[in-house]
């Protein structure tokens, strides 16, 4: 079920209506929220409700096996990983895997080919399987004390706001709040109208009226040629993948908060970031501490002497990669921010440069440009495509034609500027300023909350899919 | 927030509202939508839901993609073939897959003494991207609608909900009058009427999207046989089949002979010989919209010819079996 399809409206509604009467008791809850939550999930394909039932149930065993038989925990660590990355590798990478065979089988000589499995990749499997997976390990190194009741376990693997596309919520931060529900005050349903609403215009009104430009574009047989054009389309693409995910987010933040749980930050204005350090501290916040406390800090984080530390640096950065697509362009994406963040600590310019007059600013624009360098390689459909671009981009070249208005088009230009515009108010600490909480301000909240969800109903782009339900 | 109105003297429901920000912020929203639902002007999306409740209902069906849908009248049809119940059955960028063409085939009446469906032809509705893309059944999926009671509902809703275009925004009065705007007045009976004022001139828009479609995607052989395999089955139930390729421009029609791969004279062949009958028509007489739809005074011309043609045929057809009855009798 997607937050931008009137199926959801329909469930939200029923779900909140029964929720004040079926909250207060824990095993009723529980159920409660199960049972929505599979609801929410097989709305797409029921078939794959197993596959979360199977992955959950390994991890649910596997916790209570490793507090009975503490000895064995390593093994059953070891079981619940493989079942988890297997049912990963068996539906989101077997086909890249045989797709990679058979191009070395080409590059050989050889004329055999092995035959793809075109298995339907199950919606949100890698947010699902981290979350799974997260709750044994912490388990396994003694952070966690394993749940016994196996509605409880489900209740928070399978919360339907998070289930999909992330925030990834660890179980030990989540398990323990299911526990308890406290009554929501007029304040935090007011946060949460107010973070479901943004949610919801970042998504349907800016990444939904960006798309179709930018797909254009992409899709174009055609393309054009000038450098200008590829600039915007990709700064256009940084914001509508920025606002396509964190809106999600936002929406299941927002979400949570309504119930009465927290949820936490997934994105804390990545685009103002100084470093690329920085960027990765505020980008996707739940799974790159996901990758930092469970892949980085396991092959020995930066314990092991400068060299080692940069290994797994890389490392984690190309599994990253990995992560998002099982295609090279994705791995490419994870190793050019590998490479940023190793320039940035060999040469420490980020810091040089803060010293600078503006020189903040300076680093923050140049931040905002790498990334959106390496967002040609996540956006383009191959490698060439992603060359070709960025040869375009750097070649300074005019182009023909007026192409900023009869390519881009206003609406399009329009959405890019007015998020620029949101994402400086929140870079220069506008938020911060003591006008924002006058009595003014707040009696004009209600107002500006109502006109960002008509804007929703009125102003939105041509519907589809979140970008992140894919990974 | 408001904490310092004089809560006690307020009923229940107004206190709650003064106290909670979410009712206001939602009942400010709700009022919003009503006054912009209310002062707007009908949208398009509304027939495109109605058509989806069509079933068991028509004598004639008009099938094809949006230059079908904006070209052919079904109130224009009726003047040459009166009694009849016709519908402009069309959906843009539509191609024939065969969950539309089954579509067509549930649209008409079964007791319906002569069923006659009409196919307009564009190459691109014959390409599997289009077949494939913007299948049926997404457009099925995303309005399924099987009540027609719910379906004219939704229409009406559908003011209060669907996005307002910039140059639409409070009637229009928003925009430079030097600006072109388009007009699209859709029908009950499926067709789309547009206009635009001033007409464009400029036609490279359409087509380089049609470049685009063509762009390794010519018209697919495979969707063809399945057409005509279909023709053939429903001339044999007594539904008389009609195709003509949609009037376009001469430009247009360079792109799709030669980048979309699509020889008209082998496809009415084909056509023919699945049982259809193939009506050529003068592909640049008519006005075109914007380089490939007709526009509103293009369309109705076109209708009435058309209409003209099947009837003629229709009466010829009737008077042939006529004539052969009695010889079946000896």
């Amino acid at each position: 079920m997607l937050f931008n399809s009137l199926d959801f409206i329909v469930f939200i509604t029923l779900f909140f209506a029964l929720w004040p009467f079926l909250k207060g008791r824990k095993n009723l809850r529980f159920s409660y929220l199960v049972i929505a939550s599979f609801i929410f999930y097989g709305w797409w394909d029921w078939r794959f409700l197993f596959l979360i039932i199977a992955s959950g149930l390994i991890d649910f065993l596997a916790g209570l096996a490793m507090n009975k038989f503490p000895r064995r925990r390593k093994l059953l660590l070891i079981i619940s990983i493989i079942g988890n990355i297997g049912s990963l590798a068996l539906f989101k990478y077997i086909d890249f895997g045989l797709g990679n065979i058979n191009w070395l089988f080409g590059m050989l000589g050889i004329e055999y080919r092995l035959g793809l499995t075109e298995l339907i990749l199950p919606i949100g499997i890698s947010f699902y399987t981290f979350q799974s997976m997260s709750y044994t390990i912490d388990v396994y190194r003694g952070q966690l004390q394993p749940t016994r009741n196996i509605l409880h376990f489900f209740a928070y693997l399978a919360m339907f706001p998070q289930l999909v596309a992330g925030p990834i919520v660890r179980a030990k931060d989540l398990l323990p709040q299911l526990e308890t529900i406290q009554p929501t005050t007029e304040s935090q349903r007011w946060q949460s109208l107010q973070l479901i609403t943004w949610g919801y215009f970042k998504k349907v009104v800016i990444a939904d009226s960006l798309a179709p430009i930018i797909n254009i574009a992409f899709n174009a047989s055609d393309p054009s040629t000038a450098s200008g054009f590829w600039w915007l389309i990709m700064v256009m693409f940084a914001l509508q993948i920025y606002c396509d995910f964190s809106g999600y987010s936002d929406i299941a933040r927002g979400l949570a908060r309504w119930m009465g749980y927290e949820f936490p930050l997934n994105f804390n204005h990545p685009y103002g970031a100084t470093s690329l350090r920085d960027f990765w501290g505020r980008w996707h916040i739940s799974l790159s501490s996901w990758f930092r406390d469970y892949v980085y800090f396991s092959l020995g984080g930066s314990r092991c002497g400068r060299a080692k530390a940069e290994g797994n640096m890389w490392v984690t950065m190309l599994v990253s990669g990995l992560w998002h697509g099982a295609s090279w362009t994705f791995v490419i994406w994870g190793g050019w921010h590998a490479l940023i963040l190793s320039l940035e600590r060999l040469t420490e310019w980020p810091k040089k440069l803060v010293r600078l007059p503006l020189g903040r600013h300076l680093g923050a624009i140049l931040v905002f440009a790498l990334v959106v360098v390496g967002w040609v390689f996540f956006r383009a459909d191959s490698f060439g495509q992603a060359v070709t671009i960025i040869k375009t981009m750097f070649s300074f070249s005019a182009g023909e034609g007026n192409w900023i208005l009869e390519q881009l088009g206003v609406k399009s230009l329009a959405c890019m500027l007015f998020m620029v515009l949101c994402e400086m108010y929140f870079y220069f600490g506008l938020d911060q300023v003591p006008w924002e909480r006058s009595r003014i301000i707040r009696i004009a909240q209600p107002a500006s909350v109502a006109f960002l969800l008509a804007a929703c109903v009125f102003v939105r782009g041509p519907g589809s899919a979140f970008i992140y339900f894919q990974f | 927030m408001s904490t310092d109105l004089p809560k006690h003297n307020l009923p229940k429901v107004l206190r709650f509202v003064a106290r909670e920000r979410v009712a206001q912020a939602l009942l400010l929203t709700l009022s919003i939508i009503l006054l912009l639902g209310l002062t707007r002007r009908n949208d398009d999306t509304g027939p495109k839901l109605v058509k989806f409740s069509w079933k068991a209902c028509a004598d004639v069906v008009v099938a094809g993609d949006s230059r079908t849908g904006g070209g052919v009248s079904p109130g224009q049809l009726k003047q040459f073939l009166p009694g009849m119940r016709i519908l402009n059955y069309a959906f843009a960028g539509i191609g024939y897959g065969p969950e539309y063409l089954d579509a067509i085939e549930g649209v008409l009446n079964p007791d319906s003494q002569q069923k006659i469906i009409i196919l307009g032809i564009s190459p691109q509705s014959l390409t599997e991207k289009m077949a494939q893309n913007n299948s049926f059944l997404d457009l099925q999926n995303t309005y399924a609608f099987r009540s027609p009671r719910l379906a004219a509902c939704c229409q009406k809703l559908l003011k209060f909900t669907a996005p307002i275009k910039m140059k639409d925004a409070l009637g229009g009065r928003l925009v430079d009058p030097h600006i072109q705007r388009q007009y699209r007045h859709s029908h009950a009976d499926g067709w789309t009427a547009a206009y635009d004022d001033p007409p464009l001139q400029d036609f490279s828009g359409y087509l380089r999207d049609a470049h685009n479609i063509f762009d390794n995607n010519p018209v697919s052989p495979d969707l063809v046989k399945n057409l005509t395999n279909r023709v053939a089955r429903w001339q044999s139930q007594g539904i008389h089949v009609y195709a003509f390729r949609m009037p376009t421009i001469p430009e247009m029609v360079a792109i799709e002979n030669n980048q979309g791969e699509f020889d008209e004279q082998r496809f009415a062949l084909a056509f023919e010989q699945a049982g259809g009958k193939w009506l050529t028509v003068d592909q640049f007489r008519y006005p075109s919209l914007d380089g490939s739809h007709l526009n509103r005074d293009g369309a109705l011309e076109f209708s009435r010819d058309l209409g003209r043609i099947i009837s003629a045929r229709e009466t010829s057809a009737q008077n042939t079996k006529l004539a052969s009855e009695p010889q079946m009798r000896l």
